[in-house]
């Protein structure tokens, strides 16, 4: 294969599908992943023209994309997306479980549904989409699965019950799947990030973020970019002893 | 801008060197261009070797259980350099190999065995020359930013059956690394430890076989690791890290 114009080789024959591409981290991830040389593929649930905005940003890295819309809940049309990439690409090397919502309710005011919505997508979608992918993964005795974790599921913060619960469940979900795949050669692991520039931080009042990154020892909240290039180093074979680690890129709060 | 172009010149302060993390460590930032210099104490002949093997290397020699020489090892990089960008902690020591040999689950002595000068010399060599070094770190890096990674143990991050003087001081080192982190973050000052599980060489070289097939029996990835391993993810910090600081990473294959 030929090295795709402008990247560096860190991802170069890598296949790598991200769930939730269509904007936000998960269009950084695609970035990211893709200028690191990785042929990237993602899923979402409804954004088309953002989808079609980050599947266009793979494709000028020079490396190949795939875009499809499936939520991570419809089980039936992640095996099939799965299936379609594996035809086309010959396997998957990394999945990223980064699709994820929250919202900014206080627990007196959360609906039954609510709750069941946060902890469907973001944990009940990891899981779906990692049983999707590890079927490959363990047939060829390779692969890598990065899960987004966050702030809110392992410091005592004010975020969403909802959101941190889900968070939480991700890092148990992260050390028991690292230690049940590692004997197929397949590595788990979380990055769980603080406030962004985007995200879950954009729906708090401007006084509860002055106070936050008050906190921050770099006196600043992250960046996409920052979060993704982590992500393309701790996917890639330089990062070949961790497993079942969750770490937090905070900014040392 | 691609690592490589970031890794270019930087300006690293490897401590303890000459030893087997160390040296890997020397070899990997070397290996992306940036500017190395090295301390080593008893082993010249390693020393002499990697700097033979590291054009434009500086082999530094300092006792680092003495805080002045730590200092004074910082200083020499940075006058040569004008400066200091990184800042790598791989100095340490196990201690009495005989504490190694004991089985403390059959002969739970191996407390008593740890004798003062012993906890003195393992305390000043792991955790006093870390803050030694740290503190004419921050003064050569100045408010130009840089990076400070301590390679402790998870021997300090978790519960193993390691000599308590050994896991004090490696926990000691997580709880710098998280002060200092908040402390410099102001100067851009990143500050993190990596956490080794055993390694196929250094201090591990001391366990018996049955420690060391125990551990990989609990170990995730069923094998011990490699100090280029572990050199692989100081680049990472030294060269591409912007928002990571205050952090202990395991790398210990899932253990």
């Amino acid at each position: 294969m030929t090295e795709p114009s402008g990247v560096n080789s860190l991802l170069r024959d890598k296949r790598v599908m991200v769930t939730g591409g269509s904007r936000g981290l998960g269009r950084a991830l695609c970035e990211q992943l893709s200028a690191a040389g990785a042929a990237v593929a993602f899923n979402y649930s409804g954004d088309d023209e953002g989808a079609a905005q980050t599947l266009a940003a793979i494709t000028a890295s020079g490396t190949r994309g795939r875009a499809f819309k499936v939520s991570v809940l419809d089980e039936s049309g992640l095996s099939r997306m799965i299936g379609d990439i594996e035809r086309e690409w010959d396997g998957v090397d990394v999945l990223v479980n980064n699709a994820g919502v929250s919202q900014p309710l206080p627990l007196p005011l959360m609906e039954e549904g609510d709750w069941d919505h946060v902890m469907d997508i973001n944990a009940k979608g990891a899981f779906l989409a990692s049983r999707a992918v590890l079927k490959g993964m363990i047939r060829r005795r390779r692969g890598c699965i990065l899960n987004i974790g966050s702030l809110a599921g392992l410091r005592l913060i004010e975020a969403p019950v909802h959101y941190s619960a889900s968070k939480a469940a991700i890092k148990g979900f992260t050390q028991a799947l690292a230690k049940e795949v590692a004997r197929y050669q397949i590595r788990v692991n979380c990055l769980a990030p603080g406030l962004l520039e985007e995200g879950v931080g954009q729906s708090l009042p401007e006084h509860r973020l002055q106070e936050y990154v008050k906190h921050v020892a770099l006196g600043r909240i992250g960046t996409l970019q920052e979060v993704a290039r982590f992500a393309a180093f701790l996917v890639s074979d330089r990062n070949s002893y961790m497993n079942g680690e969750t770490i937090l890129m905070d900014g040392g709060l | 801008m691609t690592s490589a172009g970031r890794a270019e010149g930087l300006r690293c302060l490897v401590l303890g060197g000459s030893g087997y993390v160390g040296s890997a460590v020397c070899r990997a930032l070397a290996s992306q261009g940036m500017r190395v210099a090295f301390t080593y104490w008893k082993n010249d002949a390693s020393a002499k070797s990697l700097a033979d093997e590291l054009p434009g290397s500086v082999a530094l020699r300092a006792d680092l259980t003495q805080f002045a020489q730590a200092t004074a090892a910082v200083d020499s990089a940075a006058q040569i350099w004008g400066g200091l960008d990184a800042l790598i902690q791989c100095a340490g020591t196990a201690g009495e190999p005989s504490l190694y040999t004991r089985d403390a689950a059959v002969k739970p002595d191996r407390l008593l065995a740890i004798s003062e000068s012993g906890w003195d010399e393992m305390m000043d060599l792991t955790s006093k020359s870390t803050f030694a070094a740290c503190q004419a770190a921050a003064q050569a890096m100045g408010e130009g930013g840089g990076h400070i990674v301590v390679v402790g143990s998870m021997d300090g991050v978790k519960s193993v059956p390691s000599p308590v003087h050994y896991a004090s001081a490696k926990g000691a080192l997580r709880a710098m690394v998280q002060a200092l982190a908040k402390e410099l973050g102001k100067r851009r000052i990143l500050v993190n430890m990596i956490a080794p599980g055993i390694l196929d060489g250094g201090v591990a070289r001391l366990l018996s076989e049955q420690e060391r097939q125990e551990y990989v029996k609990h170990c995730s990835l069923k094998r011990i690791g490699t100090a280029a391993e572990i050199a692989q993810f100081v680049a990472w910090l030294v060269t591409e890290n912007t928002y990571v600081t205050g952090q202990s990473i395991l790398l210990d294959g899932g253990l």
